[in-house]
């Protein structure tokens, strides 16, 4: 589904001495079966943005389209279900919206809510777990005695398993392993890839917006900083030091071996491994 | 949180009622939910009004917040109003409907009763909205210290109320939080029958007193590392210490409440 978003602007609290407009003039695209990374600082309404593709957040002014819905603040109310069913959230720390007595339970509970038909639901379950990596006896356990990456495991199966066409990511590996967050991240990515998933990403790593992202946004006090590629975006780093972002280790890496060795090397997301193997054997050349 | 209002919730700022100590607004606002009772004619109401009206332009606060932060409390207001006007059978009767009749008496008393009413939520409202919970809290601990003596856990009940008063934006938050999750797995809050909006608030409820706990539990665990023992021997990072705004206001505030007892009859 194509998400378009005109003019957004979004106020928390509009009317008291705490109002805090989060979002100004905001007007981006994002294509149909595209990756899209969101960069910016804390604070910089990242959140705030992605809240308003499911509905969860209505524009203060301005309208946000995804496929045929249109949300502004005018409209009389719709059903909003019909959306969201559509469109899967991982928030920040989805172990925390865990609640059923037994994981399956947990996995059901939105496609029960969304109304899939009743003979579909447990091949989906089935799935869905096989995707997260989890065993088959997971399931008859309650969610509170898995362990903190398990618990995520099985949020996550539970938005996976709804089959969604748009996937909303707000930093999904907060707070994993490293192999876990990668783990992840490929699930994703590999969703992505096979199912044509639009996805939307928050991310602080700036290596996974570089790894898997068609497109990256930068976003800075509520405004669209920049946008464009990897590649466009990270060429700019004054613009991204502005945002408060580093740059992602490995473009790093590159350019102090340019600087130094006067060869050039592109990523193209290359394995740290392939990419050793690259630098030694043009070091072999010269 | 955030998205709610909190009645009275703190407004930080600099403003003369915001530096006062917190004893001194704790003193004022108990003395005078006491001498509201005491208002007795026009003037004597017209003067405490004229108080606490000095006492919202100080705060700097726009006066139409204020009025929107005590909008629960009109509904009680006009409340009292009507019924005192239906229910008092004194004086002479203004406006007689079958047997029904509006006594003289039940509009003058109405009109005090939730005068005064408006008077104590305006001015204790002003307490919240400027001074943070802690310094409530604190200022309690203080000014009930005498009770220790009578074996009254009084330092015990002031880390009770401080630690609520800091988890409430917290749960709020939570609560905001677990509920949007929910609504994205398809729960409805707004809509459908009763039946099923109490249903509803389960996947809410259960992740909110899990946190709850939890949070429970590291805040003690917390507290225990770091050597909290109850108030034996504990002194305070911050003293609270009476400054010159402090005695002038004590000052104009006796002056005006002897200036009352002169007004009323
Ligand atoms: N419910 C809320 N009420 C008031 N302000 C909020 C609320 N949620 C977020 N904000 C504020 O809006 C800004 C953007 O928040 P958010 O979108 O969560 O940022 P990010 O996800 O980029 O860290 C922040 O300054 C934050 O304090
Ligand atoms: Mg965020």
């Amino acid at each position: 589904m194509e998400i378009t978003f005109k003019d957004v602007s979004y106020t928390y609290q509009p009317n008291t001495p705490f109002s805090h407009q989060a979002l100004t003039n905001m007007n981006l695209t994002i294509r149909d079966q595209e990756f899209v990374a969101v960069v910016g600082h804390t604070g910089s309404g990242k959140s705030t943005l992605l809240q308003h593709i499911n509905g969860l957040l209505i524009p203060s002014s301005g309208e946000v389209q995804i496929g045929s819905f249109v949300l502004s603040k005018g409209q009389k109310k719709q059903d909003l279900k019909k959306l969201r069913e559509k469109v899967g959230v991982v928030f920040q720390y989805p172990e925390h919206q865990l609640f059923e007595e037994t994981v399956e339970r947990d996995i059901r509970f939105a496609m029960e809510n969304f109304h899939i038909p009743k003979e579909d639901i447990q091949p989906r379950i089935m799935e869905a777990l096989a995707q997260v990596n989890l065993e088959e006896e997971v399931l008859a356990k309650s969610p509170f005695e898995l362990s903190g990456g398990q618990m995520r495991r099985v949020a996550i199966a539970g938005v996976l398993a709804m089959k969604p066409e748009v996937l909303i990511l707000d930093e999904p590996t907060a707070g994993l392993d490293p192999q876990g967050q990668q783990a992840i991240m490929d699930l994703f990515y590999r969703i992505h890839k096979e199912r044509g998933t639009t996805t939307i990403l928050v991310t602080h790593q700036m290596a996974d917006a570089l790894a898997y992202a068609d497109r990256i946004i930068v976003l800075a006090k509520g405004s669209m900083l920049m946008e464009g590629t990897p590649e466009q975006v990270f060429a700019n780093p004054d613009l991204l030091a502005e945002a408060n972002l580093d740059m992602p280790e490995v473009l790093t890496l590159l350019n102090h071996f340019e600087e130094r060795f006067g060869i050039h090397i592109a990523y193209q997301r290359q394995s740290a491994h392939d990419l050793a193997k690259e630098m030694i054997e043009k070091l072999r050349e010269t | 949180m955030k998205s709610y209002m909190i009645i009275g919730q703190y407004v930080p700022g600099h403003s003369f009622i915001h530096r006062l100590d917190p004893r001194t607004k704790l003193m004022i606002i108990f003395t005078f939910v006491f001498i509201v009772f005491f208002a007795n004619n026009l003037v004597s109401y017209s003067w405490l009004t004229l108080f606490a009206f000095a006492a919202v332009l100080l705060t700097q606060l726009r006066l139409g917040y204020i009025i929107k932060g005590i909008t629960p409390v009109w509904f009680l207001i006009v409340f009292t109003l009507l019924l005192h006007i239906i229910v008092t059978k004194e004086g002479p009767i203004l406006l007689e409907i079958g047997s029904f009749a509006i006594h003289q008496g039940g509009i003058e008393r109405g009109l005090m009763i939730s005068w005064r009413f408006m008077l104590l939520v305006l001015v204790t409202s002003l307490l919240t909205l400027t001074t943070a919970p802690m310094e409530i809290t604190d200022a309690l601990e203080m000014l009930l210290g005498p009770f220790k003596k009578l074996r009254i856990p009084v330092h015990e009940l002031a880390l009770m109320m401080s630690i609520s008063l800091r988890f409430i934006p917290t749960l709020l938050d939570e609560t905001e939080k677990i509920s949007k999750a929910q609504a994205s797995r398809g729960v409805d809050f707004r809509t459908g029958s009763m039946k099923s909006r109490i249903y509803a608030i389960v996947p809410l409820l259960v992740p909110l007193f899990i946190s709850a706990f939890k949070r429970a539990e590291d805040l003690a665990m917390a507290m225990e590392a770091r050597g909290y023992r109850g108030s034996e021997g504990r002194t305070k990072l911050r003293q609270l210490q009476f400054k010159r705004i402090d005695y002038i206001t004590a000052i104009v505030y006796l002056a005006v409440m002897i200036m009352f007892l002169f007004l009323r009859q």
